[in-house]
């Protein structure tokens, strides 16, 4: 009893977006009904479909959010790294795994770019990415001349991690899918059990302390940007796999905020130190039923936008009164000690 | 001494951007002729006027230590709500006062939230960003709403006088007075000196008796005001509002104000910086399309101007700490 009492204590958020998530497929379910028959499995496709690009990021950007810094310039980066290859797919003709590999070459140099200046130049990481953001989406339109890359000029193997994958009956996960999975469990293993998982918390949540206990906090920072920026090269080959085609206004666009909404809705405080991957899962889980049952049930295109806004705030509010809550029950057990 | 006067210069906030802005203002009169023109100057800034009013009120908030993402998201929504207004059949006076009301409405939800409730302001804009511009979308779809009354529209090409070439329209005779009273309101008030005292050090602004609360709240609620009268300009400019106005433009806005020197950490920041600031971004843009580079390949020279401003301070301080080891 006591366990079921702690598990609960220490997975309020992720116990609360999971049953948000349930209630927003329970009333899709009421609304319509037959969407727990026979549209059930195309719902589950179209809502993982919707995850590998923001779910690959959002692991990424959630490192940055727990020390405390913000990296805007996410979507710029997938969008440069996808033409740089998609035009070199285009006029050079090269194989498909030497593009993955430029690609995630790339976005892990433009990654470092942005935690060179933040980490090492100590410019507020805002900015850095604020101008890195400009930055790349004008190079993306520089080196494209404006026209986009389409899916009958990348070689034909890119699209299968998305047509193909593992059916489990009508359930399809996609190749793509599975491999954000993948991405999201080294991520969980990484910051619960390595060294360097463990130290960018204690970045984020003390850096002064960080710093006496012998903690290269410049590095640690250094070295979150440039994986970030590892993750976009990968995320930038994902979207031309998932979307078919590499377009420097459409792709990547948007991209940051989404990411951080997911990560914010997943439990990671912006206040440092805070955050793990299964909330953050959860968020993205979240964030793609909402996109899904919007289109589902009817309700206009239009309402979608004001939905996410809606969701972020809702959940700061309850962010807020589940830590407000914990703080108290704190001082409570503190005045039992003493 | 000399040597320490240079320093105390560079130091200070407003001279980057000035220095910019002529090496920029000199590039722009080599490369075309119009730009010795200020008559062409002024016709072609009007349309930066709404987002450079915008980036005054932010001023403050940035100088307060916190940012409003939300800005364009208000100005599309107060204009949306002052045309649905206006063709509900309230006059366009009225509407557009419906307009200024939505905005008031949109600062106070930001400020309870970030004020009241002290959540980041950063997160929560990002939140009411989509919100705010999502109760546009749902109100008018994808359609724009026009037909307004001829008085209200154009008022970027109505003039106040004109000397020769020289023409000043109401937007840019607005964007000066605005400014005057932000500079006042900013470096010459108690009000002023309260918000850099937040931006500083919030701790110590409560302590010395500081309603920091109240300060904060009156911030996002002029925001809100300002970017609901820039909506109304620029739907007068426009002359129709649809859901897409100054999409994607808060970054813009974020820009002007930290070229102008303020300090993204709060505390630092001044509105002469932001004035200068915007009339850089104005050359730019414009000197840029006279050039022929597209406004999308634009985007990476504003992005490196912003890096460059930034580093071009902070490089002296890092030489010092290289030289201290």
């Amino acid at each position: 009893m006591n366990g079921i009492k702690r598990f609960v204590n220490h997975n309020v958020k992720e116990l609360v977006t999971l049953g948000i998530i349930v209630v927003i497929f329970t009333a899709a379910g009421i609304a319509k009904s037959d969407l727990f028959s026979s549209r059930f499995p195309n719902i589950v496709n179209s809502v993982v479909l919707w995850m590998p690009l923001n779910l690959t990021m959002a692991m990424g950007m959630m490192m940055v959010v727990i020390v405390r810094d913000i990296d805007l310039s996410i979507g710029s980066l997938v969008a440069f790294s996808a033409m740089v290859v998609g035009i070199l797919f285009r006029d050079a003709g090269i194989p498909l795994w030497l593009g993955v590999i430029l690609c995630v070459l790339i976005g892990t140099l433009c990654g470092a770019l942005n935690g060179f200046l933040v980490a090492y130049i100590k410019i507020p990481a805002i900015i850095v990415t604020l101008g890195t953001m400009n930055a790349f989406r004008g190079f993306t339109f520089i080196i494209s001349h404006g026209t986009h890359v389409t899916g009958d000029q990348m070689p034909g193997a890119i699209k299968v991690p998305v047509q193909e994958g593992l059916h489990l009956g009508e359930f399809l996960f996609p190749w793509m899918v599975l491999f954000s999975f993948a991405v999201a469990l080294v991520f969980y293993v990484m910051l619960r059990h390595s060294h360097f998982g463990r130290e960018v918390y204690a970045v984020g949540s003390n850096r002064e302390g960080a710093h006496l206990r012998g903690i290269d906090c410049r590095r640690i920072e250094f070295l979150i940007f440039t994986i970030v920026g590892f993750l976009a090269g990968i995320t930038g080959i994902m979207s031309a796999s998932r979307f078919g085609y590499v377009n420097p206004s459409n792709t990547g666009n948007g991209l940051e905020f989404v990411v951080i909404s997911a990560t914010i809705i997943g439990g990671v405080s912006v206040s440092g130190g805070k955050g793990t991957v299964p909330g953050v899962f959860l968020g993205c889980l979240l964030l793609g039923t909402v996109n899904t049952m919007i289109a589902t049930v009817g309700i206009p295109g239009t309402v979608q936008r004001f939905c996410y806004g809606l969701i972020i705030v809702i959940a700061l509010l309850l962010d807020q009164v589940i830590t407000g809550n914990q703080r108290k029950a704190l001082v409570r057990a503190k005045g039992q000690g003493a | 001494m000399i040597n320490k006067n240079i320093r105390k210069i560079m130091e200070k906030q407003e001279t980057v951007p000035f220095l910019l802005l002529i090496v920029v203002l000199i590039i722009s009169m080599i490369m075309s002729e119009s730009f010795r023109d200020l008559g062409f100057l002024l016709r072609t800034s009007t349309r930066y006027m709404e987002l450079g009013l915008t980036a005054l009120s932010m001023t403050f908030i940035v100088v307060a230590g916190m940012i409003d993402l939300s800005v364009p998201s208000v100005m599309c929504c107060s204009a949306t709500i002052a045309a649905l207004s206006f063709h509900a059949g309230l006059p366009m006076g009225l509407a557009a006062g419906a307009g200024l009301l939505t905005g008031l409405v949109c600062g106070l939800f930001n400020g309870f939230l970030i004020a009241r409730l002290k959540l980041p302001a950063m997160i929560v804009t990002i939140g009411t960003m989509s919100l705010f511009r999502g109760i546009s979308q749902i109100l008018i779809g994808d359609k724009g709403v026009g037909d307004l009354p001829a008085w209200f529209n154009s008022v970027d090409k109505r003039m106040v006088f004109q000397a020769g070439n020289i023409r000043f329209s109401v937007t840019i005779l607005f964007f000066i007075i605005a400014m005057l009273i932000f500079y006042l309101v900013l470096h010459r008030t108690s009000f002023g000196r309260m918000v850099f005292s937040i931006g500083s050090n919030e701790q110590a602004a409560i302590h010395s008796g500081i309603n920091t609360q109240a300060v904060k709240m009156i911030l996002f609620v002029m925001s809100g005001l300002v970017a609901s009268v820039a909506g109304m300009a620029t739907m007068s400019r426009l002359l129709l509002v649809r859901y897409d106005m100054n999409l994607n433009t808060e970054i813009e806005v974020v820009i002007m104000v930290l070229l102008g020197g303020a300090d993204i950490n709060g505390g630092r920041g001044s509105i002469l910086g932001t004035f200068i600031a915007v009339i850089l971004v104005i050359i730019l843009k414009t000197g840029l399309i006279t050039a022929h580079i597209t406004s999308d390949a634009q985007m990476a020279v504003m992005g490196l101007i912003l890096l460059v401003s930034i580093i071009i301070p902070n490089i002296s301080t890092l030489l010092r700490e290289l030289k201290d080891k």
